[in-house]
Order: C-alpha cells, then sequence, then structure tokens
C-alpha cells in the first residue's frame, strides 16, 4: 500500500509488512535477545545480523504524548488536535502511534493497540486497557 | 591574545542581507547580497575565493555560485548534511582545508526563503530523501521539526520534573537580548512572562509560539581565511576547534527510542571533541552562541555543558544565569528566538560582532566562545577565540 510518507527503505518493510497482516512487527536478535524498532539491519548490542522477527501483542505504557494544534493544518495527514503517543510495548520496545482512550493522557498510563487508518498510513492507535 | 601562525584559519569577514519575512529575493540573490558583503567586511574581493561550503539542503550549490559571480579555480567545496545540525560543519570543512593547505579563502554561508518559500513551520522540511527517518513521526501525523521534537521534549521535560511552566525562562531571557537588538523585530520591545502564557500552543502542553524559532527569509555569509591573508587580526576571530558528532543510535529529533539519551548525546560528542583540543571547559568560556530552533534546547544544553543538571538549569537561567551580566552569556542577539533563524548562521555573526565589541549588548571581556550547530540530530560546533 504506498503512503506519502512511506520512505523505500528495505529495512523497514520487517514493520511494515507486518501491518498488511495486522500485526506490529520488531526485531529480536538471535544472538542476544535484545529487541529493536526502528528495525535495523545489525543489531546494536551485539553486532549480530541475524534476527527473528515478533508480533507484539500491543500493550504498554504512554512513554510521552503530544497534542499538535497549531498551525490548523488538515487532518489527515497532520495529527491537529490528535494526541499522539509514544508508548513503551512490554516486549521492550517503543513505537509512536495516536492515542484514542480521551483528552488526559498520562505518562505511563496502560494502553493497548490495535491497528487503524490514518490517512494513507495503518498505525498503531492506543486506548486505555480495560 | 592567542598565538596565530600563517595557516591558522580565522573568521576574517562577515555579511548578511536584511532578515525578513519576505525577501522578494531569489535565495541565490539573497547568497550574492551576503557574500559580496563579507568579502568587503574582510578587504577581499571574488578573485580571493578559492572555497565554497555551505548545508546540503541550501540551493545554492558552489558550482552554481561559481557561475553566477564567475569565480576563479575552486579547491575546495562541499555541502554537509543533515541541516541545522551540521551548522558549523561548513566551518570545520573549511578550517581542516586551510589547515590542511589544500585552500586559503574559504566563504561558507546559507541563504533561503525560509518564511516566504518552503516553511518548515508548516512540512516543508520532509523531504523524499530523508524518508527514511521522518515516516516514523509523518505516518502517525507530526511532519514539522517542532511537532518532532515536542515529543521528545516533553519526556525530557517530565523526567527533570520541569513542564511548559518553566519554559517562559528561556524565551524571557531571549527577549531581554532582543529588545536592545536592532536586527531583531522585538526591538525595544517588553515582554513578561504574563504574556507568554497567554500565547497559543503550537504543540500542547510543550511548545507555545515563543518556544519556537523565528521564520524569517535571509542570507549569511563568513569568509574563513587563513591568518596571513586576512587584515593581519583587524576584526578578524581565531577558530580554535570545531567538530561534528553524531552519537551511537542517533536520530533526527527522535531522542526517544532508548534509555541512555542524555540531554544530547550528540552534542557530547562534538563537545569532547572541543575540549580535548583546545583544553578548555565550559568555565572558560565568556559566551555560548547555542542553536535555539526551540527553548528546550536551551536547557538541555546548559545540562550537556555540565553548567546545571535536571531541573536546576530552570533556576539557572530564571536567576539570570544567561544574561550579560551572568555566568554564561548565552545567544546575546535574542537567539534564533528572538533575532532570525538562519539555520545557525546569524548567530555567527553575533560571535564576531561580540569579539569586535560592535554588539548589541557586549560581554564584557571576551576571550573564549562557543557556537554550535542544532542539537537533536548529528550536530556540529566550534570553539572562537580572541587574536
Amino acid at each position: 500500500m504506498s503512503s506519502q510518507f512511506r520512505s523505500m527503505s528495505p529495512t523497514a518493510k520487517v514493520y511494515f509488512d507486518g501491518l498488511d497482516m495486522n500485526e506490529l512487527r520488531y526485531q529480536c536478535c538471535m544472538d542476544c535477545s535484545s529487541v529493536r524498532h526502528p528495525p535495523t539491519t545489525i543489531c546494536h548490542k551485539c553486532g549480530s545480523g541475524k534476527y527473528l522477527v515478533r508480533a507484539s501483542a500491543g500493550k504498554g505504557a504512554i512513554y510521552s504524548w503530544i497534542i499538535p494544534r497549531k498551525p490548523d493544518m488538515p487532518c489527515p495527514p497532520v495529527a491537529t488536535n490528535q494526541v499522539v503517543v509514544v508508548v513503551e510495548l512490554d516486549e521492550g520496545i517503543r513505537i509512536i502511534g495516536q492515542y484514542k482512550g480521551g483528552t488526559n493522557p498520562k505518562f505511563g498510563q496502560r494502553v493497548e493497540a490495535t491497528l487503524e487508518n490514518f490517512g494513507d498510513n495503518k498505525i498503531p492507535m492506543f486506548r486505555n486497557m480495560s | 591574545m592567542t598565538k596565530v601562525n600563517d595557516k591558522t584559519p580565522v573568521i576574517a569577514g562577515y555579511g548578511h542581507t536584511e532578515y525578513s519575512t519576505k525577501s522578494g529575493k531569489l535565495e541565490r540573490e539573497l547568497a550574492i547580497e551576503a557574500i559580496t558583503a563579507a568579502l568587503a567586511d574582510a578587504g577581499m574581493d571574488l578573485s580571493d575565493i578559492d572555497g565554497l561550503s555551505t548545508f546540503g539542503i541550501d540551493t545554492n550549490d558552489p558550482l552554481m555560485l561559481s557561475n553566477e559571480l564567475g569565480l576563479g579555480e575552486l579547491r575546495w567545496f562541499s555541502q554537509t548534511p543533515y541541516g541545522g545540525g551540521q551548522a558549523c560543519a561548513p566551518i570545520q570543512d573549511a578550517k581542516l582545508a586551510i589547515e590542511a593547505g589544500v585552500a586559503n579563502v574559504v566563504i561558507v554561508y546559507r541563504a533561503a526563503n525560509l518564511r516566504s518559500g518552503n516553511r518548515y513551520g508548516r512540512g516543508d522540511g520532509v523531504s523524499s530523501s530523508d524518508l527514511q527517518y521522518f515516516e516514523w513521526p509523518a505516518q502517525s501525523g507530526l511532519i514539522t521539526p517542532g511537532q518532532m521534537g515536542a515529543m521528545w521534549f516533553h519526556r525530557y521535560l517530565h523526567d527533570r520534573n520541569l513542564s511548559n511552566d518553566d519554559l517562559g525562562h528561556v524565551v524571557l531571557a531571549s527577549r531581554r537580548y532582543a529588545k536592545r537588538n536592532p536586527h531583531s523585530r522585538f526591538y525595544e520591545k517588553d515582554y513578561s512572562m504574563q504574556e507568554y502564557f497567554a500565547e497559543p500552543w503550537v504543540v500542547e502542553p510543550v511548545l507555545r509560539l515563543p518556544d519556537c524559532c523565528l521564520e524569517n527569509d535571509g542570507g549569511v555569509a563568513l569568509v574563513i581565511s587563513r591568518y596571513d591573508r586576512s587584515r593581519d587580526g583587524n576584526g578578524s576571530v581565531g577558530i580554535a576547534s570545531a567538530a561534528r558528532g553524531m552519537s551511537k543510535g542517533a536520530s533526527i529529533l527522535q531522542n526517544y527510542y532508548s534509555n541512555d539519551r542524555a540531554a544530547f548525546p550528540d552534542l557530547g560528542v562534538v563537545l569532547r571533541q572541543l575540549w580535548q583540543q583546545t583544553g578548555l571547559t565550559a568555565k572558560h568560556l565568556d559566551f555560548a552562541i547555542l542553536y535555539d530552533a526551540f527553548s528546550p534546547f536551551i536547557y538541555m544544553g546548559l545540562e550537556e555543558l555540565g553548567l546545571a543538571q535536571g531541573h536546576e538549569v530552570r533556576d539557572f537561567v530564571g536567576n539570570g544565569g544567561i544574561d550579560i551580566d551572568g555566568e554564561l552569556p548565552i545567544n546575546p542577539n535574542g537567539g534564533q528566538l528572538g533575532e532570525a533563524y538562519i539555520h545557525g548562521f546569524n548567530g555567527m555573526v553575533e560571535a564576531v560582532k561580540q569579539f569586535r565589541g560592535s554588539a548589541s549588548s557586549q560581554v564584557a571581556s571576551v576571550e573564549h566562545a562557543l557556537v554550535t550547530g542544532g542539537p537533536g540530530l548529528p550536530t556540529s560546533g566550534m570553539i572562537l577565540q580572541a587574536i
């Protein structure tokens, strides 16, 4: 699926192929078990080029959040007046997405993701964990 | 005064256009105007130039300028990556070329219609070549540097027990300087914390409008020359050291992917080189030009310089620590929050004015100064010294 904001980076394909399968994919190093996102060819911790691709359960805690207000640009593609978050997933990686749990996001709030469209792009949409 | 030898690289002159919201000029006209003024300031002419260096994103590439200006043979020409992060990199290129004996007089420049043309604040900065870096925030709807950076700034503030409530001190400090600067749109204007808190959010709850640098059109050029080609130190400023730096796991304004992200790890890579090359520390600086695209950069810079830690940075600024009579005057022209935003280059002009004694808010005694490029991405810096 093409998108205004998607690069042709072959490394990023690890993640984008997952979106097509409704999965939030990340890399796990086969030699030292460390995890990483965004995808890279080589493990930063041990230098190995061997990795497994895992699918996250999509659960984690808000690491940071913001709400773009000005300029008042068309939404989508700009997240004007939307809560955009970085969530630290329980698997240990951090990922950017949007928050649909209301207008009062909190650092550390437990959330879980579904993959939904924002404009052309499928992104993690987080809601408060029930 | 510092000993120089024939090949010591110096800033021999500077030139700049008006900083405006609508130049009405082509970007090449801005570059030519700035370069012409810089040569006049240095007492040189076009035939002296044998090198050019600018940003990769500058539309005035060296070949085009050579053709436009009718330059002679060039032995150095470069364009550096990563935009404003590499603000000091063209100067480092010029310094290395001169020290290596490759070139004698290198013009470094930046000229762009950053307000009437492509505006970063409107997302015009997301180019297809950099999409591999920007796609992560962009797909979730963040397309300006302010939107991308604010995600990281919010976490930084949270970790230090700070919030936007504390950023006003940075803005007020810049406005105190801008009030005395005739080049600033805030010249002779007062500004209060009350006014700051009434300003609209650009990115809630982190950046209000004055927390973001200005957007304007303009051009700046510096003549970097070997010492024995300059006018025997008259108005020249020594370049004691210059460096560029990229930390492990660096990013473009997305310093939230790993925990060991200091305040500005890329700036740390630069500063360690500058201190090591000169034997100086932050305590030796008489003033600093810290690249202030956003107000949190000043707090982060103070931490990286080791002058204050954690929430102390708020008190350092709030108590006048970066004012003209403070422990370390920072951006005495009002910075890019208060004077203009020419991607770090107008701050270099201010640095030269300080060494010449012609600044609008003049530091009393000037021996050494730090200038940095944009932190939060691969960055750069230099230490200037009196000669």
